[in-house]
C-alpha cells in the first residue's frame, strides 16, 4: 500500500512536523488507485511542504503520502467527469488519481509542482520530528511573531504626514451613504427573496447573497440557509481551538470563560486574529462535532468551555452522587459541593440543580438554607 | 480589473455613483449578479477610504469613535466577522480584536490581586502603558474605545462586564459561577460571624467594592443575612454556619 498512516490530533486536525507547513486544502476530492475504486469517495486532501494528507470525511482518518516519493504528476481533463489530477508514485509503480469533485483542480496541481519542484525535505533535519505540531499556535513562539508585527506597524506610521481631520471626516460621511445605500438595497434584495418559493430557492444564490451580507457587516443570525458551506471555516477553527484549549482547561479545572478563551486564543495567534463572533460559531460546533469539549451557558448568560471528562453532565451526577452518599442523613449544601470539588458556590449550586433535575436527589428549603438528599430517600417506595 | 485612474476615471466613478443612486429603489427585477456588480462598487469605494484613512483609525480616537457610531446608524457591524471588506481592508478588525484581547489579558494577569474587579480607568492606563512600549509613545486609547470593545466581545457571554457601582465604572472579568471570592468570605464567616462589610475588606486585603460583590451573591442566594440594628452598622451572618458550629460545639 502506498499511502502510509497517521492519527489525527484531538481535534481531528492533521498532525504535522515542526518544520512541515500548510499550502492549500481542497474539500470533496475522491482517491482512485490503479484504475479502481478505493474507500475514500469523499475527503479533504492537503498539501504541505513535505507530504500529501488526505482525510475521508466518513471515517475521519488521515492517510498521507511523501512528496519525495512521487515520481511524476499530470492533469487529466474528462468531458463528463470532474477534473482529475495523476499521480505517479515510486516510478510508475502505482497510479494515484485524485478525482476534485469541486473546483480547485489548477492550483492545487500548480502548488503541488511548485512544492515538488522546491523539495524542502532535503532541507529539513532527520530528527526534526517534535511532539508540538506545527499548524497549532504555541502560546510563547506566536506571542513574538505578534509583537513584529507591530513593530513593522510603527515604522509605517512614522512615515505618515499629518492629515487633515475635515477631509477625513468628509471622506467618511460620504463613505457611509454609500454604505447606507447598499445596506438598504441588501435588505431589500433579502425580503425579496424570503417571498421566493422554497422550491426555486437557488442555493449558490443563497450563497452568494450570504456573503454579501458578511461583506457588508449584516448580521446573518436571523438568516435560514440550506448551504453551510460558511460553516467549513468554522468547522476547520473548532477543531483547531479543541487542540489549543485542552492544555489549558486542565490547568483550570476543566472550565473557563468564552471570553478568557477568546483571549488566549487570539494572543497565541498574534496576527490574523478571529472576530468574537467567529469564537462563539466555532466553539458552538464542539459538541456536534464530537471533540471532547463543550459550550455551557448559564442562567446567568455567563458562557463556559467545559472539559466533557471532568464537568460534562455525567460526570457531575456521578461526583454528587458519591459525596452525598458520604452524609447520606444530613444532606449536602453548595457550600459542601463547593469545598468538596474546589469550585465556586455559585457553580456548586449550578452543580446540585442539574443532578436534580434528573430527579436523583431533592430538596429542602428551611431557615437553615437548601440541602439536597437522594430522592429515595425523602419518597421511600412503598 | 484596474480601475479608471485620471480625470476620465474619476468622471466615470462619477457617473457609476449617479446610476448607484437612481437604481438604488429598485429592487424587484434585480439579480443577484447586478447585486454583486453594486457590491464591487461599494468595495471599491471602500478601499479608496481605506487607502486615505486606515491610518486615522488607528491614530485617531475621536475619527475612531465617529467610525464606529456611523457603523451602527446604519446597521452595520464591522466587527461582526474576520472575513468581511471592513476587517480586510479597512483592518478594524485587527485593531478592535487586538484592543480586546489585550483588555482581557490585563484582567487576567491581575485577577489574583483583584478577584476580577477592575476599575475602567485602571484597565485603560494599563492598555496605554502596553501599548506605549511598542509604539513610542503615540496617545491611544481612550474609555470609549475599552467600552466599545467590552460591546464588542458581548456575543462570548456575560463573563466580561461593565459594572456601574457607586459612581465608579469597573470591568469585572470573572462570572461569580468562577469566583473563589464568595468560599473565602464563608471562610472569614466560620470563624467570626457577624463581620461588617469593611472588617471583611480588612480581614480578607480585599477592595470594599469587591466584598460588596461577592456578598451580594451570598445575600441573594440567602447563605447571608444582614442585621441593620447593630449600631446602624450593617452585619453579615450566616445561618448555615451557624448551626455547624453549634453541631460542633455538641
Amino acid at each position: 500500500n502506498v499511502f502510509e498512516t497517521q492519527p489525527l490530533s484531538t481535534g481531528g486536525l492533521a498532525v504535522l512536523d515542526a518544520d512541515e507547513i500548510n499550502i492549500t486544502t481542497v474539500n470533496n476530492v475522491k482517491i482512485y488507485e490503479n484504475s479502481s475504486d478505493t474507500e475514500h469517495n469523499d475527503g479533504q486532501l492537503s498539501l504541505t511542504t513535505l507530504r500529501l494528507f488526505y482525510i475521508n470525511s466518513s471515517t475521519r482518518k488521515a492517510i498521507f503520502l511523501h512528496l519525495s516519493k512521487i515520481s511524476a504528476i499530470e492533469k487529466k481533463n474528462s468531458l463528463f467527469s470532474s477534473p482529475k489530477l495523476n499521480v505517479k508514485v515510486n516510478g510508475s509503480q502505482h497510479l494515484i488519481v485524485f478525482s476534485f469533485h469541486k473546483s480547485g483542480r489548477d492550483p492545487f496541481h500548480d502548488a503541488l509542482a511548485d512544492q515538488l519542484r522546491k523539495k524542502n525535505w532535503l532541507h529539513v533535519k532527520k530528527d526534526a520530528r517534535v511532539s508540538i505540531p506545527s499548524n497549532i499556535p504555541d502560546q510563547n513562539f506566536t506571542q513574538r511573531a505578534g509583537i513584529t508585527g507591530i513593530m513593522k506597524r510603527v515604522e509605517s506610521e512614522d512615515l505618515e504626514t499629518k492629515k487633515s481631520l475635515t477631509t477625513a471626516f468628509s471622506d467618511l460621511n460620504s463613505l457611509m451613504d454609500k454604505a447606507k445605500e447598499m445596506v438598504e438595497l441588501a435588505e431589500k434584495f433579502g425580503e425579496k427573496v424570503k417571498k421566493l418559493d422554497a422550491n426555486n430557492a437557488d442555493a449558490e444564490e443563497d450563497s452568494q447573497y450570504q456573503e454579501l451580507l458578511v461583506n457588508l457587516g449584516i448580521s446573518t443570525t436571523n438568516i435560514v440557509s440550506k448551504n453551510t458551506a460558511g460553516a467549513r471555516f468554522h468547522e476547520q477553527l473548532a477543531r483547531q481551538l479543541a487542540d489549543f484549549l485542552i492544555k489549558p482547561l486542565q490547568q483550570k479545572q476543566g472550565i473557563m470563560t468564552l471570553t478568557d478563551a477568546f483571549c488566549l486564543y487570539n494572543r497565541a495567534r498574534g496576527t490574523d486574529l478571529i472576530s468574537p463572533e467567529d469564537m462563539y460559531s466555532a466553539c458552538s460546533m464542539l459538541d456536534r462535532l464530537d471533540l471532547p469539549m463543550q459550550l455551557k451557558q448559564f442562567d446567568s448568560k455567563v458562557i463556559v468551555i467545559q472539559l466533557k471528562s471532568i464537568t460534562g453532565d455525567a460526570e457531575i451526577v456521578k461526583r454528587i452522587n458519591d459525596l452525598l452518599s458520604l452524609q447520606r442523613t444530613i444532606g449536602v449544601t453548595a457550600v459542601d459541593v463547593a469545598n468538596a470539588f474546589n469550585v465556586s458556590v455559585a457553580l456548586a449550586k449550578d452543580h446540585l440543580l442539574l443532578v436534580e433535575s434528573k430527579e436523583v436527589i431533592c430538596r429542602d428549603e428551611s431557615v437553615q438554607g437548601l440541602r439536597f438528599y437522594f430522592t429515595i430517600d425523602c419518597f421511600p417506595i412503598q | 480589473m484596474r480601475r479608471p485612474v485620471g480625470l476620465g476615471g474619476l468622471q466615470a466613478a462619477k457617473k457609476r455613483d449617479e446610476k448607484f443612486k437612481e437604481k438604488g429603489a429598485n429592487v424587484e427585477g434585480l439579480r443577484m449578479a447586478q447585486m454583486q456588480e453594486r457590491l464591487k462598487f461599494f468595495r471599491e469605494s471602500l478601499e479608496d477610504f481605506a487607502q486615505k484613512h486606515k491610518k486615522d483609525i488607528n491614530k485617531d480616537p475621536e475619527f475612531r469613535h465617529r467610525f464606529s457610531q456611523m457603523c451602527m446608524k446604519i446597521g452595520v457591524d464591522p466587527l461582526a466577522s474576520s472575513k468581511g471588506f471592513w476587517a480586510e481592508l479597512l483592518g478594524v478588525g485587527d485593531f478592535f480584536y487586538e484592543l480586546a484581547v489585550q483588555i482581557i489579558e490585563i484582567c487576567i494577569r491581575t485577577r489574583d490581586q483583584n478577584g476580577g474587579l477592575m476599575e475602567l480607568n485602571e484597565v485603560v492606563e494599563r492598555v496605554n502603558r502596553r501599548r506605549n512600549k511598542f509604539r513610542g509613545g503615540q496617545q491611544g486609547i481612550t474609555a470609549n474605545d475599552v467600552k466599545q470593545s467590552i460591546r464588542n466581545i458581548k456575543i462570548l457571554g456575560n463573563g466580561f462586564e461593565l459594572l456601574l457601582v457607586g459612581g465608579r465604572y469597573y470591568v469585572q472579568s470573572v462570572p461569580c459561577e468562577l469566583s473563589g471570592d464568595h468560599t473565602e468570605i464563608l471562610g472569614v464567616a466560620a470563624q467570626k460571624n457577624g463581620l461588617t462589610l469593611d472588617q471583611y475588606a480588612r480581614e480578607l486585603s480585599w477592595t470594599y467594592q469587591r466584598v460588596d460583590q461577592a456578598m451580594n451573591l451570598l445575600l441573594q442566594e440567602g447563605f447571608a443575612w444582614v442585621d441593620e440594628q447593630t449600631r446602624g452598622e450593617r452585619t453579615y451572618w450566616f445561618p448555615g454556619l451557624i448551626d455547624q458550629q453549634q453541631l460542633e460545639n455538641k
